[in-house]
């Protein structure tokens, strides 16, 4: 038995992460702070989907949209730091047309930003301001 | 060049217009309660079963405005401590431990295409 793998899945899912990580000015990590991680970090929970029913499906019923989501930490010290990542990442993000091969993308939108928590939970305080990207592609 | 363009019936139009708007509310109410039944059981039915949050699907309710001008509806979690609700942000966004498990932005989506079709059949019912 051979297994292929479709890597459209993991081009949507690294897009917003290549464009983080290219910055080169904040640390990224995906799905997890490793120990002894510094603030300030961004963290990036990546999500694929490919729902039926979308406005760009085709007439015969095949699904044809992609819904990419990165739910995106931005960790710091104060939340004036936490802010300054936060908005670092949306210069890099937001309003981005990437490029991914064989599928027609959308830009990058921000689909919500909820209010900033301060995180005690290690016993070191940590403000973190989330938001979440979306993208949106079609092929 | 200039010349005089007379238009008539525009009266009518804008009449046909306004009758249209006052009569949308009855149904405009209906597609917004509709839309967010939906959003509400779709995003509680994703939240179900999770070990440490059993009983977040029961503190999820929807409540519908009007002032006038629109009709709006907020959806989601109530912040409530025996219903669980106030896991409610860190469940849908995740945190720096723990990662999402989005229920409302895919329930959102998922009826938003639901929601134009049901809004143009409305249109179409209201103009002559």
């Amino acid at each position: 038995m051979s297994i292929t793998l479709d890597l459209l899945d993991e081009l949507h899912a690294r897009t917003a992460l290549d464009i983080l990580e290219a910055d080169g000015l904040i640390p990224v990590y995906e799905g997890g702070v490793p120990d002894g991680a510094t603030r300030p970090y961004v963290l990036v929970y990546p999500t694929v989907a490919w729902p039926n029913g979308r406005l760009g499906d085709s007439l015969d019923g095949k699904t044809r949209t992609c819904e990419t989501r990165w739910f995106v930490h931005c960790a710091g010290e104060t939340d004036q730091s936490a802010r300054s990542v936060a908005g670092r990442v949306r210069q890099l993000l937001l309003n981005v047309r990437p490029t991914i091969t064989g599928r027609s993308c959308g830009l990058i939108k921000q689909e919500a930003s909820p209010p900033p928590v301060r995180d005690e939970t290690t016993g070191v305080l940590v403000l973190d301001i989330a938001a979440v990207y979306l993208l949106v592609t079609e092929g | 060049m200039s010349g005089d363009v007379t238009i008539t019936g525009l009266n009518e139009v804008v009449a046909e217009l306004d009758r249209a708007v006052l009569g949308a509310a009855p149904g405009a109410a209906k597609v917004v309660s509709k839309g967010s039944l939906n959003i509400k059981n779709a995003w509680k039915k994703s939240w179900s079963g999770i070990a440490h949050a059993p009983r977040i699907p029961t503190s999820i309710s929807y409540d519908m405005t009007s002032n006038g001008f629109g009709i709006s509806s907020e959806i989601g979690p109530e912040d409530d401590a025996y219903r669980q609700g106030f896991l409610g942000a860190v469940l849908e966004f995740g945190g720096l431990h723990s990662p999402p498990v989005p229920g409302g932005l895919p329930a959102l989506a998922d009826e938003e295409p639901k929601f134009l079709v049901a809004v143009e059949a409305l249109s179409k019912d209201l103009l002559p």
